[in-house]
């Protein structure tokens, strides 16, 4: 089930302290058949898959292209955890992390094709909407760490699962966790406002925090935000809806396996 | 070429909001606008215009840049100052769907006293219709948040000129009734 709420501080509160379970437990038997079913789904390069691919059914538009706007989260979230630790400007959090980027590729340590190869072929004033993008969606990040609650803690990076022989690499994005007891919530923030296939995106997202989790625990909640459009869609970790984001990944798999079959065709 | 300026207008605004030294109000900030384009249709409509079209363009971006750079001041960091901030509210139950940009917005919707500003910039001077538009604004926004706004205010590069608004109960009812009004002309024509 998708639960919607407003996004605001009560709404939010309420929907967070009414998790009335723990989530569930993947065992090693159903990791296996997971593996299986995307193994039967044969691919010659590696592929990534996570929540965006499902939602546009498997469909890859454009291949990807560094651009500030795709930037921004990679930066941005990297500041937020600065200005967290030691209380600065989250513009010279910003440039500072730009500064380290940089100074990676420039010493050769970036591959081409990285962030920093990137970066440091811009020129001053793309770099500056570097900055300005990412500092706006530290300030984003922020914010909506203030109106969930500050026990939320931001996630230094998102969930990455390799599947086992099947060239597969599964990618969930979690902004901050929440944990209380024994419950785990997790919360993604979203630009833009949730499409038809937000729910099937918040589904993958749970498998893969839960897979990516040591022992397999899922989170009791997975809540995607749009601040945007002032919106929180939430999925619960039951085992119905861990399956059903197994089924959407399985399905990408294939859908993407299609695609690359007629473009060689 | 007048989307275009608007655009690096705002695109202007953004860097200058986040301390971006410009050397050249025009080069810079197409440089920068045409690092974040995917679609680069109206990047080449520029550049193969004719060189007049170009060296007005050119002219008008640096005047409108000139005055943000006079009257725009600087924004403490504590401000969470957020650029080109988007809305897309649904409201009816799905069957509408509000959509804004504001340019600026500063302040935080968790402050326990209403602290947020929001500040649109129009390359157009402001006309009979300024208010109207301050008044979408705030609506969205409340809706968007839940928080009421402190202020809004919309700023004209074209003539500096500059409306404030202060957001209270009387200005978002006026702003709902704008929006019944505009709904019944759009059912009425369609």
């Amino acid at each position: 089930m998708l639960t919607q709420r407003r996004f605001t501080q009560a709404d939010l509160t309420a929907l967070i302290n009414s998790v009335a379970h723990s989530g569930e437990v993947l065992d090693t038997q159903q990791r296996q058949n997971f593996g299986n079913r995307l193994r039967s789904v044969p691919t010659t390069t590696s592929r990534r898959i996570d929540a965006w691919l499902v939602e546009q059914a498997g469909q890859s538009s454009q291949p990807f292209r560094w651009r500030p706007s795709t930037a921004r989260r990679l930066v941005g979230t990297a500041a937020a955890h600065r200005v967290q630790r030691e209380p600065r400007r989250a513009i010279d959090a910003v440039r500072d992390i730009v500064d380290e980027y940089m100074l990676r590729a420039v010493s050769g340590q970036a591959r081409f094709g990285s962030l920093g190869h990137w970066l440091s072929g811009l020129t001053p004033a793309a770099l500056g909407l570097v900055v300005a993008e990412a500092t706006n969606w530290c300030h984003f990040l922020l914010e909506s760490q203030a109106i969930v609650g500050h026990d939320a803690a931001l996630c230094p990076a998102d969930t990455y699962y390799n599947v086992n022989a099947a060239q597969t690499t599964l990618r969930g994005r979690r902004d901050m966790v929440l944990t209380t007891e024994a419950r785990r919530v997790v919360l993604r923030i979203r630009q833009g406002s949730p499409g038809k296939s937000a729910g099937a995106g918040l589904r993958t997202d749970l498998l893969i925090d839960a897979l990516g989790h040591p022992e397999g625990a899922s989170a009791a909640r997975f809540i995607g935000v749009w601040p945007d459009a002032g919106l929180v869609l939430s999925v619960d970790g039951t085992l119905e809806n861990l399956r059903s984001g197994a089924r959407a990944v399985v399905r990408a798999a294939v859908a993407q396996r299609r695609q690359l079959i007629t473009i060689a065709a | 070429m007048a989307r275009l300026r608007g655009l690096l207008v705002t695109t202007a605004l953004s860097l200058l909001v986040h301390e971006q030294v410009l050397d050249d109000a025009f080069d810079d900030t197409l440089s920068a606008w045409s690092s974040n384009q995917s679609d680069t249709t109206l990047l080449t409509a520029f550049l193969t215009a004719d060189a007049d079209v170009q060296a007005r363009l050119r002219a008008d971006v640096r005047s409108h840049v000139s005055v943000l750079r006079e009257y725009l001041g600087t924004f403490a960091s504590a401000w969470h100052p957020q650029t080109a901030v988007r809305s897309r509210v649904l409201v009816s139950g799905g069957a509408l769907e509000l959509r804004d940009e504001v340019d600026l917005v500063v302040g935080s919707v968790t402050d326990s006293r209403a602290a947020l500003s929001l500040l649109d910039v129009t390359t157009a001077p402001l006309g009979d219709r300024a208010d109207q538009t301050i008044r979408y604004h705030a609506l969205v926004q409340t809706l968007r948040g839940g928080v009421v706004p402190l202020r809004v205010a919309l700023f004209s590069t074209a003539t500096a000129d500059c409306l404030v608004r202060d957001v209270d109960n009387t200005m978002l009812q006026r702003a709902l009734d704008d929006l019944d009004t505009h709904l019944t002309v759009t059912a009425v024509a369609a």
